[in-house]
């Protein structure tokens, strides 16, 4: 395989900096690698020409778009049959800042419809396979972004996070994905979901590439009210010790939704945080429990609104020859739209209906309340808080699509953080064997990536990353598949 | 689809277990205000341009069948 | 039968004249070519967000402080959902049980609140010509989506046509003071709705309310709510039920055709806008915008009568409408120091408006307010008589001009106490000697021969009062 396929992000800056590597050679192998895939994560590629990235800080390296950022000129369907053909006037703030710093334009990868799923398969274009086991999914909904980097087919790939989809492919595939503080990275551009969870992330090989991406994607955006960008500059991480620094299980923790290899790993990495001088604790968040009903009634809710647009009016496809208004919109979007979404947009129009939004949706946003109260108690007594990021190794294609409730479940670890807002990583922690019965050794046969997440107070992104990583140094992990994918 | 929302509606449900009375909803967790725009015009798209994703341009427009049908 | 007492409550919509639209920044337009002032934001493309306008903002606070509102410490946009093609988002951002302005007070009539919210598109109709085959459609010009707008709603506090359309001017004159909208019915910068019922006279709970939409004229409003009240009336004296549902007015016909029933009735499902913070002026910010307030026009009609001496009538004339009130300050800033201000406020409402309409700009006349000024002195002069006064204000509305040189040129010159007119009225008295005898016998209303004789010799500039004064003298009465 080429060496230029081992280098990370930040390593390929340097190297195209010092003119060891051509930023077109390493766009043209990256783009020929995505265009020929076979495991369905990109779902258009895009333009062989590189920009003049000469002097720009990220030099032109590559990067993969997840299809839920709009970039001008490129079909952008959140991988919704609803938005064929839809071309943006213009391109989501995020990645325009990413261009601006030098990135080239690699692709879009395949994601869940709407960003509403854990697996990727929900998705118009097919369901993605996991590079480290073809017959499993690589999580999601950033399915695509996750799968295409484990392989070697971008450098690095943004992802999206409303209640995990960054932080769970990320583990699924044993790679790193963050999210930041919401508000941190501007929303402009970025198909919403759930306005008030969204946000964008990196999804990366190393902790270092997380930062670096993050550095270029953050910031205040006029065009997006509720962005805020970073208090405090983003910096490339290089502590070597956890010294003084608490990590906090959350108590209490239910391990038995957990599979058992996903609790060994986690707590082979609690030692690691211990042997590198960190402090392991415990903190109550006693409402967390509650947070995946307040999550699967606030994020419908919101979704059910912002995906009203979506009418066949202005932009996407209509249903042919509608009869009347009526009529054009119902085929429209009941053509448009897959189960997935369907499901969330009736939820949510339920949780806000007459009668109902006291029970639900008001009920939803006062749990959100405890939750925040719930963090900010026990911020005071700890850095970061620890668990799985989630509690399975990536499981079977086909395996989980009958049943959504048990889909939803995966996400236990993830939406509590989501609802609070707080910026959290997931970084890998180790391997388990295929059935997540125990943890395996480097190089097992089998063995699927498991990921820990931490999670730190607002805006405390740099702290975050200095801790995954010195977590990452002390981690023997085996190197993705895009080292053994290759040749 | 019937069955698979009323699981989740049944597990949702799990919320009422919590006493919430006098507890302030959250909208939203950025705690901000007035984050407002100058009154200055920014460019409009051309026409061609605000039209190019129309399913049915009509007439300098988006058409769509009768309203009240 | 029962007495019933019609009880009104108000919904109006003001669209804002700022520069650009609520949520982006294409600038505000009307009548330009359709979808040219639209952007992603506007149009609702995925992805895209709002951000709102400050200067709107401002507006609504300028607003609400006109009205007396309160301004919330605190308030917050929703989102309210429904389909339609000219909501571009499938929902509109508007206010729910936050809005910036509280309750309030305009001249008696309590207010409930006044919100912030987006307007939306326009769908332009298409008929059974246009060129699909047999099917009628509509095409949707976003140029409007977007416009800032207040909602104003009233408490159910009026109760006929009349007054409501009375209020309504005064809300209107106000709101033009504050230069914050155009207020123009006819353009839909200034848009009501009337919520309507009736009660038997002395019964305090409300009846059945059917909502009026989109009545675009003062006149409308007055003749839509009277005939929805005869309506209800019938159906209560006939011992029918009024039904809760939104209904047309068509002037035209003076019907009143149902839009929606109540079961038709939309569930919004608002919801906080989690897109936007929340707005939260400053006490100090308010305390500026309260300081910059100009006269409004109640307290202008007040001035007018208590300082200026003007009846009230014609006070309240000049003071709720804006065009009129401006015109006649620079009259009177025209005419200076020791002016008839109540002539010069008769002269505007009366004359001037009989001959360019109530409704026309008087500045935008060919009177110039010194002419006017000017006429009114030669008038205090009685350099004029009444009806030569009215003859030059016909020729100034025509074509302009200095009053003195229109008097000279037109031979209007008052007959004052001069020798000349002493001669007419000798030959007039002469002439009627029966007016004579009928006069000395006590019937004054024989003076009107004599006047018309020397009205005729003087070819009416003679004054009347002059005339009179004379004979009396002469006669000795």
């Amino acid at each position: 395989m080429s060496d230029l396929l081992k280098l990370t992000a930040a390593q390929a800056v340097e190297a195209l900096g010092r003119g060891d590597v051509d930023a077109g050679e390493l766009h043209s192998l990256y783009r020929e690698r995505a265009a020929g895939e076979t495991i369905n994560s990109y779902v258009s590629v895009g333009d062989p020409l590189v920009p003049d990235a000469a002097g720009k800080p990220l030099a032109g390296v590559p990067i993969a778009v997840k299809d839920l950022f709009c970039v001008e000129g490129i079909e952008t369907r959140a991988c919704s049959k609803i938005l064929t053909g839809y071309i943006p006037p213009y391109t989501a703030t995020a990645i325009a800042r990413l261009q601006d710093a030098g990135a080239s334009y690699l692709g879009k990868t395949n994601m869940d419809e709407f960003a509403m799923g854990s697996s990727n398969e929900n998705s118009a274009f097919g369901a993605v396979q996991n590079p480290w086991d073809p017959t499993r999914v690589p999580g999601g909904s950033s399915g695509g972004s996750a799968a295409a980097v484990a392989a070697g087919l971008a450098p690095w790939a943004t992802g999206t996070d409303t209640g995990g989809s960054i932080r769970q492919p990320a583990a699924f595939c044993g790679l790193v994905g963050l999210k930041p503080t919401y508000g941190a990275i501007s929303r402009y551009g970025m198909i919403a979901f759930a306005s008030s969870l969204d946000q964008a992330g990196p999804i990366t090989r190393d902790v270092t590439d997380a930062a670096l991406m993050l550095k270029y994607m953050q910031g205040r955006d006029e065009m997006d009210s509720t962005s805020t960008g970073m208090t405090e500059d983003v910096m490339m991480p290089s502590s070597e010790s956890l010294a003084g620094k608490k990590f906090a299980i959350p108590a209490p923790i239910d391990w038995n939704g957990v599979q058992p290899g996903v609790k060994e790993v986690f707590d082979l990495a609690c030692k690691r945080i211990e042997a590198a001088g960190g402090e392991i604790v415990e903190v109550p968040l006693p409402h967390a429990d509650y947070a995946l009903s307040a999550y699967y009634v606030i994020a419908p809710a919101e979704a059910s609104a912002n995906l009203s647009r979506f009418d066949g009016v202005r932009f996407g496809e209509r249903a042919a020859d509608p009869t009347g208004l009526t009529d054009m919109y119902e085929r429209t979007r009941g053509d448009g739209f897959g189960p997935e979404v369907k499901r969330r947009i009736m939820l949510g129009t339920y949780a806000l209906s007459s009668g109902y939004y006291d029970a639900y949706y008001n009920r939803a946003q006062q749990v959100r309340t405890k939750i925040l109260e719930d963090y900010a108690a026990a911020f005071s007594s700890c850095d970061f808080i620890i668990t799985p990021t989630a509690p399975s190794v990536a499981f079977g294609i086909g395996e989980k699509t009958d049943d959504p409730l048990a889909m939803y479940l995966g996400d236990l670890f993830t939406v509590p953080v989501s609802l609070a807002g707080l910026p959290a990583i997931s970084v890998p922690a180790g391997l388990a064997t295929s059935d997540g019965s125990a943890a395996a050794e480097p190089g097992a046969d089998g063995a699927l990536p498991v990921g820990l997440q931490i999670v730190a107070p607002h805006f405390r992104e740099n702290a975050l990353l200095e801790a995954a990583y010195v977590f990452e140094q002390a981690t023997e992990f085996a190197d993705g598949p895009w080292t053994w994918a290759g040749s | 689809m019937t069955r698979e929302l009323s699981a989740v509606l049944g597990y949702v449900e799990h919320m009422n277990e919590l006493e919430l009375d006098g507890v302030e909803p959250t909208a939203r967790v950025v705690d901000l205000v007035n984050v407002l725009r100058e009154d200055q015009p920014r460019p409009s798209l051309p026409l061609d341009v605000a039209l190019a994703n129309a399913p049915d341009e009509a007439d300098g427009g988006f058409g769509v069948p009768a309203a009240g049908s | 039968m029962a007495e019933y007492e019609a009880v009104i409550g108000l919904e109006i919509h003001v669209q804002l004249s700022t520069a650009t639209k609520m949520f982006c920044g294409c600038r505000l337009s009307f009548g330009d070519t359709p979808n040219t002032h639209t952007c992603p934001v506007c149009l609702g493309h995925p992805g895209t967000l709002p951000v709102p306008n400050e200067e709107a903002i401002r507006s609504a606070i300028k607003i609400g402080l006109a009205l007396n509102c309160e301004i919330a410490p605190r308030s917050m946009f929703h989102r309210k959902n429904y389909f339609y093609p000219d909501l571009p988002k499938g929902y509109q951002i508007s206010q729910f049980d936050s809005p910036i302005c509280g309750e309030g007070e305009l001249a008696g009539v309590q207010l409930e609140r006044a919100h912030m919210e987006e307007d939306a598109a326009k769908n332009i109709h298409v008929g059974d010509s246009g060129r699909v085959h047999g099917a009628s459609r509509t095409v949707v010009d976003y140029n409007r989506g977007g416009t800032p707008l207040v909602e104003i709603v009233t408490k159910p506090d009026i109760h006929s046509g009349a007054q409501a359309r009375e209020w309504l001017q005064l809300l209107r004159a106000t709101v033009k003071q504050l230069g914050v909208s155009d207020v123009n019915m006819e353009e839909g910068s200034l848009r009501c709705d009337a919520n309507i019922s009736i009660r038997p006279v002395g019964q305090t709970e409300l009846g059945v309310k059917t909502e009026l939409k989109n009545m675009n004229s003062f006149r409308f409003i007055e003749r839509g709510i009277d005939a929805e009240i005869a309506r209800q009336t019938a159906l209560l004296d006939a011992g029918e039920k009024v039904q809760q549902e939104t209904l047309h007015f068509d002037p035209a016909t003076g019907s009143l055709t149902s839009l929606r029933s109540k079961e038709e009735a939309h569930d919004y499902r608002y919801f906080p806008e989690p897109d936007l913070v929340p707005v939260a002026p400053s006490p100090e910010l308010i305390d500026e915008i309260r300081a910059s307030l100009p006269e409004l026009p109640l307290a202008k009609a007040e001035r007018y009568e208590n300082e200026l001496g003007i009846a009230a009538d014609t006070a309240k004339f000049l003071a709720f409408n804006a065009d009129m009130g401006a015109y006649f300050e620079s009259v009177l800033a025209a005419a200076g120091e020791g002016a008839n201000v109540k002539r010069i406020g008769d002269w505007v409402t009366g004359e001037l408006v009989a001959r360019i309409g109530a409704d026309a700009n008087p500045a935008e006349s060919n009177v110039s307010p010194e002419a006017l000024a000017r006429l009114v002195e030669l008038v205090n002069e009685k350099a004029v008589n009444n009806t030569g006064a009215k003859t030059v204000l016909d020729k100034l509305v025509e074509g302009g001009g200095d009053p003195d040189a229109i008097v000279e040129a037109e031979g209007l010159a008052a007959m004052g106490d001069s020798d000349e007119l002493a001669g007419i009225i000798d030959a007039a008295l002469e002439a009627n000697p029966k007016a004579v005898d009928d006069l000395k016998s006590g019937n004054m209303k024989a003076i009107g021969a004599i006047i018309g004789f020397v009205m005729k010799q003087t070819q009416g500039r003679a004054d009347g009062g002059e005339v009179t004064r004379i004979v009396r003298e002469k006669l000795g009465l």
